[in-house]
C-alpha cells in the first residue's frame, strides 16, 4: 500500500500495519516493535529524503516464523541503515542532540533489518523483520 | 489517540500514542512546565522517539534551571524503550 509522503499519514500506517497484524495474532511484543520501527523509518524518509515526492510503499508479509515490513522510497543519496553507528544514547543530558534516537531504536526492537537500493530506478527499501512466538506460529 | 492533561496536584498525564503527529500538542504543556513535575505514563500505550525527544528537551531545560521531570507507571513496553535509550541514565523513574 502507498501513502502521502508526510507524517499525517501516520494513523493510516498503523490502521494498515496493526490490521494485519490482528490477522496474523502477533502478539503485543511485535506489534509494538514493528509499530515504531516503521513510523522511524517513515518519518526519517519524510525529513531526510527531499529527493522524491512520490508516495512510500508499504508492504507486509507474514513467512513462517517471520513478520516482515518493506518501505519503500527513490533517492539518489540512499543511506544503509544497516551500517549506522550511534552512540548518542550513552552521552550525559547535557550533551544530548534532540534526535539521532531513532535508528538505535529500529536496531534494538527488530530481529533483522535489511537494506536493498537499485540503482537503475533509484529504489530504496529497508526491511524490518520480527519472528513470531510459539504462539503466532 | 493521545491526550496529555494536568491533574490538580500538578501531575501531567499521558494517554494514547505519543507519536510524531503529538508533538506540537505535546509541546504546548511541557513548555508550561517550570519546576520538578511529575510525568504518569499510566494510560500511555505508545511511544516513539518524536515523543522522547520532547521529555529530553524539556529535561535539559528544567534541569538547567535547577528541576527535573520524575517519570512513574512506564509499562513494559516503554521500559524497554527507555532503556534502549539510554533515559533511564538521565531520568528519575519511579
Amino acid at each position: 500500500m502507498e501513502f502521502p509522503k508526510e507524517i499525517t499519514s501516520l494513523p493510516r500506517i498503523f490502521d494498515y500495519l496493526n490490521t494485519f497484524f490482528r490477522q496474523q495474532k502477533a502478539d503485543q511484543n511485535i506489534v509494538f516493535a514493528l509499530n515504531l520501527a516503521v513510523e522511524e523509518i517513515f518519518t526519517n524518509l519524510v525529513k531526510y529524503n527531499s529527493d522524491s515526492t512520490r508516495p512510500i510503499r508499504i508492504r507486509l508479509k507474514k513467512n513462517g516464523r517471520k513478520i516482515s515490513v518493506s518501505i519503500s522510497d527513490f533517492t539518489t543519496k540512499p543511506f544503509d541503515i544497516t551500517r549506522h553507528k550511534n552512540t548518542v544514547h550513552s552521552l550525559p543530558l547535557e550533551a544530548r542532540p534532540s534526535g539521532g534516537l531513532g535508528l538505535r531504536l529500529v536496531k534494538k526492537m527488530t530481529d533483522e533489518v535489511h537494506y536493498d537500493y537499485n540503482k537503475k530506478t533509484r529504489e530504496y527499501t529497508i526491511t524490518l523483520v520480527k519472528y513470531l512466538g510459539d504462539r503466532n506460529v | 489517540m493521545f491526550e496529555i492533561r494536568l491533574g490538580p496536584n500538578g501531575e501531567i498525564h499521558l494517554q494514547g500514542r505519543f507519536d510524531a503527529t503529538q508533538v506540537e500538542k505535546a509541546f504546548e504543556i511541557f513548555n508550561q512546565i517550570s519546576e520538578t513535575t511529575t510525568i504518569d505514563f499510566n494510560d500511555l500505550d505508545y511511544i516513539s522517539s518524536a515523543g522522547l525527544s520532547v521529555l529530553l528537551k524539556t529535561q535539559k531545560r528544567l534541569k538547567s534551571e535547577g528541576h527535573e521531570l520524575i517519570l512513574k507507571n512506564l509499562n513494559r513496553h516503554i521500559r524497554e524503550i527507555f532503556k534502549y535509550a539510554g533515559f533511564d541514565l538521565i531520568f528519575k523513574i519511579e
